[in-house]
């Protein structure tokens, strides 16, 4: 049997929950590639290249789960991933200010649209966020989102909390599916390419 | 303004620009809002404008809108039909521009919300138009089970009718995807869109049987690792 291996990037800023999420997901301990920070973010250590985690569905099937810093100076790591993704997953800090500059670099380099790749945007640190700050930050990635015509769930994540991060796979797993289904030959006469 | 639309420009900071998208979306007076072109420019390009009433016919009117468009065309969100029909609908196409047959521009515009459908009650409009979403609904709206998640990834892949929703979707009745859809109808985010592609399709010659690729093995273990996971944390 073929061996399958599909990857999950999770792209995010400084401290938004990357390793914390894959420590949660993860089977095997990552491999972080922490390093203590030498400015004041809140946290001693932080990571300075990719981690890696691993999801294993059965022998011959696994899922890679790649942190990869959401800067655009380390494009070449995002890179790195770009072949065989499974799906975008991109974290947003609540409270730091949304960095829209960022959040387009990330679209544009792996253009969800056109490559039909399943985009989630999870939004951590949310818990002394009130209903209104929420739907306005909600309402701002809505509208970058929709400028690379995505239509994709924005939602509040706890890397730290298993039932939240699995609602995470299952949303990239809905997505993957519901691309298959559409991809079946009874829909392509619809018109799926122009539902932008 | 052209009959029922209205064409602007906005030039300033992205998170301004932004900001005022974002109410134009939630003003009620606006059925669709689209986007037809959005990029960087250094320095105002129509510095110097100020609101002015462009009478139609008026003996300046074409300078002005071929200014516009000179400026606009090379930045148009050509992967975009929808842009590119409204544009041309907006400024009177020039045949060495115009690419796409004229009949059909006006069918990129022709999805309109929920609240545009006048005809028929809900249930009605549900079964005879194809769906979509312009949004996910937020969390704080609606809670996302398994089905929810199900319905509004299809209906953010594309359009799809009522009766496909069903089949995929797994819903214990037609009452509860009546239900949640009447949700999305009331939060603003579900799209209605004609039903005459999907004749097309129902028309469409026997369908192949799937082939099974690695992408559905993936997807069965996936599903089976997500429910096994569901299981052991509640």
């Amino acid at each position: 049997m073929n061996k399958i291996y599909k990857k999950l990037a999770i792209v995010g800023e400084v401290g938004a929950g990357k390793t914390q999420l894959i420590n949660t997901i993860s089977e095997i301990s990552p491999f972080a590639t922490e390093a203590r920070s030498s400015v004041d973010i809140g946290k001693e250590f932080t990571t300075v290249g990719i981690d890696y985690g691993r999801l294993s569905l059965d022998e011959d099937t696994a899922l890679g789960l790649y942190g990869l810093p959401g800067q655009r100076r380390f494009s070449l790591l995002w890179e790195t991933v770009r072949q065989g993704l499974w799906g975008l997953l991109i974290l947003v800090k609540y409270g730091d200010g949304l960095n829209l500059e960022d959040l387009e670099h990330i679209l544009r380099f792996y253009q969800p649209h056109s490559n039909g790749l399943p985009v989630v945007v999870g939004i951590s640190h949310t818990e002394d966020a009130t209903g209104d700050e929420l739907e306005v930050l909600v309402d701002y990635i809505e509208f970058t989102l929709a400028a690379h015509n995505l239509v994709a769930p924005i939602l509040p994540v706890d890397p730290r909390d298993v039932e939240s991060s699995i609602m995470l796979l299952e949303l990239f797993h809905s997505l993957d599916s519901a691309g298959d289904i559409f991809q079946q030959p009874e829909f392509v006469e619809v018109g799926v390419a122009d539902a932008s | 303004m052209q009959e029922d639309i209205i064409f602007q420009i906005l030039e300033g900071h992205q998170d301004t620009i932004g900001e005022a998208i974002y109410k134009a979306r939630r003003d009620y007076q606006i059925e669709t809002l689209t986007i037809i072109a959005n990029y960087r420019c250094e320095k105002p390009v129509f510095s110097g404008w100020n609101m002015r009433y462009i009478r139609p016919g008026g003996h300046t009117t074409p300078a002005h809108l071929e200014r516009i468009k000179t400026e606009l065309e090379p930045h148009l969100k050509t992967d975009q039909p929808a842009a590119t029909a409204l544009f041309h609908t907006i400024f009177t196409p020039s045949p060495a521009i115009v690419t796409a047959p004229a009949e059909t521009l006006p069918a990129a515009t022709r999805e309109v919300t929920a609240d545009a459908v006048d005809t028929g009650t809900d249930t009605e409009r549900l079964h005879t138009h194809l769906l979509s979403i312009r949004a996910w609904p937020k969390a704080s709206q609606v809670k996302l089970s398994s089905q929810v998640m199900k319905a509004c990834a299809l209906m953010s892949k594309g359009k799809i009718s009522y009766q496909e929703l069903f089949r995929h979707c797994l819903w214990r009745s037609e009452a509860e995807l009546t239900e949640f859809l009447s949700q999305l109808n009331h939060i603003g985010v579900l799209v209605f869109a004609p039903m005459e592609a999907a004749a097309s399709s129902s028309e469409a010659t026997e369908t192949e049987p799937v082939q099974t690729s690695s992408g559905d093995r993936f997807g069965a273990l996936m599903r089976k690792f997500l429910t096994n996971t569901r299981l052991r944390v509640s």
